[in-house]
């Protein structure tokens, strides 16, 4: 995935389409204020130095970075977070029994944890989505890229016998994103248009410097007025 | 919840659940409680893929189209329509949270009136409800005068405001067309979101742009500008149509592949809009348009004007003397000479007015000066236009937001004892209007209240008399002519996605069968039968029009296609549009007598800036848990309302972020946490919108406060609300609580009770 910081506008859409595609729990006001909140997506708000009236800030995206190198993986002592063929780093939810090393390890706060089961006071549970899990209390979980999406591309693509087209798959965050700053594809094939956004000279990835090869790449503001 | 089991138990009781299935036809009586809803499966029905309905977004007034992914008869996703061409694909925030309105565990569930003697309601049928409703309008139909029915919406699909408008119309004995010189009745339209949008200022400015005919909002083609300088406007947060703005400002930076569009924000508090933006210019509130008269008069100096500006432009910007007003503004004269050059220079400048042009009593004036600096820089020949004509020979509505002064007319009527009804066909007026408009008490004179929410409001549950809940947007019809658009002739379709929860009945449809009911003129004017057939005779016209989406002359067939794509447009945009013609001068550029406030280090006042919160909206959204658990992106404050407070201030005061304090106007007071805000002036505070409700549902009952209760009702100079003036003083109340924000999670206290 790629995401284009000179377009993100910090809207929240991609936070609320990822609550609504992944049943995500809300837990309310006291849980949120003690860190509890279960976002797969969130936006930070980073302040630059200047002060009023020179204040400047920039948004920038963080869900579960997909590490090549995860740091989450080597800590579950049961194998519920573990790399799947595709390269994405999975959850497995059945296996997970809460010891919650995997967020103390993840650098980006990618993973959250069931505190408490998740409440849908009746009839909100009709707004839940039937290709995801309901995730118990006890259980950790973080972004998936949508696995529900990539596999229903993917199904479809092989029914009717051809590849999958660059773009097709859409994780819902990407899906809405009015502005176009989340961009989703296949790394690996040198023509998809994440491949050439990931080689732009703007691109970067967070916390480089601890050696996770993520798999996502940010690309950082432009800016400046050339007069 | 399982029992021991034997494996030949399992069999027994398999086998008797599923004949008792069987003969019953399946269980419940509601289809939402079975576990596979449909024992016949409607032909487009495939269990385990997902069929997708076009509709329309009906969360705020812009009017995107959504697909609703369904299955099983329920609705589960709500994403942008890719084929709309005012958002195409996209959808915000607040439109993904569609789905906990329709689902929402608090809503009505079928009409109540209430009994007088222990002024609690009770259940009635629709037959009674509409009885009620029915005597009450005949009653006013027939007595003297106008006036005596007042219908209310904080925002009304056009359709609904077509039909409201025509039984205005009707109950005044005059013809159809409402709004014509037969009768100004018209429903009104208002509610502190549209004041702060500044919607109503901006078409009326507009008018005087492009002509009494040209109505809507201008076209602001952002995606195709090269130079944007937004004048108080959060273009990708809330203003008038976020999505169509964020979508369009993905286009502009990425430059259509020439080049990267540039993007200034001028405004008193730092918005999500303006860390966006490439400079950010911070001017003192309610002063944001000076620095357009300063651009305007150094571009006319420079020589970079447009010849093809409308004659008598100049004179907005003539005796400005530019470089003594920056000063007063706190900005650098050379740097507005930069960015002016730039903008004139530029081949598709864009200045947008945003609503917080409308603060101060001004605020007219103000969006006319920023509207002057487009046609002085020749916007009006790349970027902007007026909104296109509406389609030719339909009976299409468009809902019109009513001034200030129509909402301070109407509370008059009511006080006087001469309006009799009053229908709230949306929205909430007891905490959407200020509460120093004096709504509340302004009903009690009133004989009959009927609330058409389809959720306990504030105003259904302390002063309806008569509950007729209507089903939410994803379980009924309409269109909407969406405003501002993309420059193209739009009628979007909304149909029903799923089947309706509960006991709830369409406002159309209800008044529809109450005009029958009255008779008369009334019914002449109001003939359909519902809501369907009321839609289909408005759409019909559209089949004239050759470039657009659906060209079929059967009316069945379009009706099918305009349901089946989420709409009807314009393929190309109008050829003949109206020239523009220039705006009268009229901003002082005197700073004007009661603009002065208390500087930095000088007590305990500061003026007050109200904000449209980018998840809850107005409050609206206050019932939708998913909306407050989303942090505002500035803040990241969840679930309540804060106060923005400049550090400086902040320390003066002896508060720091989640500290409680007492906020205090000439009208109200209310408690609210401090959040210490580094992209705000000293002067100033700055508070959201959408808390403070006493009911409205378990999510939004008792939770945050409303900044409706401080706003004082100053009347700016044409009419609109001045809602930018008002001082408050800040206390301390000793008190602090841990907000719910992202940044940190230091708490450690475990809360009561858990």
């Amino acid at each position: 995935m790629v995401v284009d910081l000179d377009v993100c506008t910090g809207c929240q859409a991609c936070a609320v389409a990822c609550l609504a595609e992944n049943n995500v729990g809300i837990v309310g006001e006291e849980m949120a204020a003690m860190g509890r909140a279960q976002h797969w997506i969130r936006i930070e708000r980073y302040w630059d130095e200047g002060v009023y009236p020179e204040a400047r800030a920039q948004f920038v995206p963080v869900m579960c970075q997909q590490c090549d190198k995860a740091p989450c993986e080597p800590v579950c002592p049961v194998f519920a977070s573990v790399h799947s063929e595709d390269g994405l780093n999975s959850q497995v939810y059945n296996r997970c029994i809460g010891t919650r090393y995997c967020a103390h390890n993840c650098p980006y706060k990618a993973r959250v944890f069931n505190f408490f089961a998740p409440q849908f006071p009746s009839p909100l549970e009709q707004q839940l989505n039937p290709d995801v899990t309901v995730r118990s209390v006890g259980i950790m979980e973080k972004c998936t890229f949508c696995v529900q999406r990539i596999r229903r591309v993917r199904e479809r693509a092989r029914v009717e016998d051809r590849p999958i087209a660059d773009g097709e798959i859409m994780p819902a965050c990407v899906q809405t994103c009015p502005p176009g700053a989340l961009v989703f594809g296949d790394a690996a094939d040198p023509d998809s248009q994440v491949s050439r956004l990931m080689a732009s000279r703007r691109g970067f990835r967070l916390l480089e410097a601890f050696n996770t090869e993520p798999s996502v790449v940010y690309l950082k503001r432009e800016g400046g007025l050339d007069v | 919840m399982f029992t021991e089991m034997s494996r030949r138990d399992f069999f027994k009781k398999a086998g008797v659940l599923s004949a008792a299935l069987a003969l019953s036809g399946c269980g419940g009586d509601r289809a939402e409680e079975r576990l596979v809803p449909f024992l016949r499966s409607p032909e487009e029905e495939l269990a385990g893929v997902f069929t997708q309905y076009a509709s329309l977004c009906r969360q705020c007034p812009a009017g995107c189209g959504i697909l609703v992914s369904t299955m099983g008869g329920r609705a589960h996703k709500l994403e942008g329509n890719p084929r709309h061409p005012l958002n195409q694909g996209k959808l915000c925030a607040r439109g993904q949270a569609g789905l906990q309105a329709l689902y929402n565990p608090d809503r009505l569930v079928g009409p109540q009136a209430r009994t007088g003697s222990t002024e609690s309601f009770q259940s009635i049928t629709w037959d009674d409800g509409l009885k009620r409703l029915t005597e009450a309008l005949s009653a006013a139909a027939s007595g003297p005068g106008s006036g005596a029915v007042l219908i209310y919406g904080g925002q009304l699909p056009d359709h609904t405001y077509g039909v409201a408008a025509r039984l205005l119309a009707g109950l005044d004995g005059a013809g159809s067309d409402a709004g014509s010189a037969e009768t100004d009745a018209r429903p009104l339209v208002w509610n502190l979101h549209r004041a702060l949008d500044g919607a109503g200022t901006l078409d009326a400015v507009a008018r005087e742009i492009y002509g009494s005919t040209a109505a809507g909002l201008p076209f602001f083609d952002l995606a195709s500008a090269e130079v944007v300088i937004s004048f108080s406007a959060d273009l990708f947060g809330t203003w008038l149509s976020p999505v169509y703005f964020g979508r369009a400002y993905g286009e502009m930076r990425r430059g259509r592949g020439v080049t990267r569009g540039y993007l200034a924000q001028v405004e008193p508090r730092l918005s999500a809009t303006g860390v966006s933006a490439d400079e950010w210019l911070a001017v003192p509130a309610g002063r944001e348009a000076h620095v357009a008269l300063c651009l305007g008069r150094v571009i006319l100096d420079e020589g970079l004007a447009a010849d093809s500006r409308p004659a008598g432009v100049d004179a907005v910007f003539q005796g400005v003397d530019a470089r003594g007003l920056a000063a007063e503004l706190g900005l650098s004269f050379e740097r507005l000479v930069r960015l002016a050059r730039v903008f004139g220079g530029s081949r598709a400048p864009l200045a947008i007015p945003g609503g917080g042009l409308g603060a101060a009593q001004n605020g007219a004036d103000a969006m006319r000066t920023v509207m002057a600096l487009n046609l002085l820089a020749g916007a009006h020949e790349s970027t902007l236009a007026a909104s296109p004509a509406k389609p030719a020979g339909s009976i299409l509505a468009t809902e019109t937001v009513s001034t200030f002064a129509e909402v301070a007319r109407a509370m008059d009527d009511m006080r006087s004892g001469s309006v009799d009804v009053l229908l709230v066909l949306d929205g909430d007026p007891l905490h959407d209007l200020p509460a120093s408009s004096g709504f509340a008490e302004a009903t009690a004179n009133v004989g009959l209240i009927v609330d058409f929410s389809s959720f306990p409001t504030d105003t259904g549950e302390a002063l309806a008399h008569l509950r007729l809940p209507a089903p939410t947007y994803l379980e009924t019809w309409g269109y909407h002519l969406p405003q501002p658009g993309p420059g193209l002739a739009i009628v979007g379709a909304q149909q029903p996605v799923v089947r309706q929860l509960h006991d709830t009945r369409s406002p159309v449809d209800v008044l529809l069968a109450a005009a029958k009911g009255v008779g008369g003129r009334v019914a002449e004017v109001l003939p359909w039968e519902n809501e369907v057939a009321c839609l289909k005779d408005a759409v019909d016209g559209l089949r004239e029009r050759t470039e657009a989406s659906i060209t079929t002359g059967d009316p069945e067939a379009f009706w099918a296609r305009w349901q089946q794509y989420g709409g009807w447009w314009a393929t190309q945009a109008d050829t003949e549009m109206p020239a523009p013609r220039a705006v009268r001068p009229g901003l002082a550029t005197a700073v004007p007598a009661d603009a002065g406030v208390e500087q930095a280090g000088n007590g305990s006042t500061f003026l007050l800036r109200p904000f449209v919160s980018l998840t809850l909206g107005d409050g609206r959204h206050a019932n939708q848990p998913w909306l407050h658990e989303t942090p505002d992106p500035m803040t990241s404050v969840m679930w309540d309302t804060w106060v923005e407070i400049a550090p400086s201030s902040a320390e003066r005061l002896g508060v720091s972020t989640g500290d409680i304090v007492r906020v205090t106007s000439s009208v109200g007071s209310v408690e609210a946490p401090i959040y210490v805000y580094r992209g705000i002036g000293p002067d100033v505070v700055a508070m959201p919108l959408g808390g403070g409700y006493r009911a409205y549902g378990r999510y939004a009952a008792g939770r945050g406060a409303n900044v409706g209760d401080l706003i004082e009702s100053v009347s700016g100079a044409e009419g609109e609300l001045a809602w930018g003036v008002t001082r408050v003083t800040i206390e301390p109340t000793g008190v602090s609580k841990a907000l719910a924000t992202l940044e940190g999670s230091e708490s450690t206290v475990v809360p009561e009770g858990l």
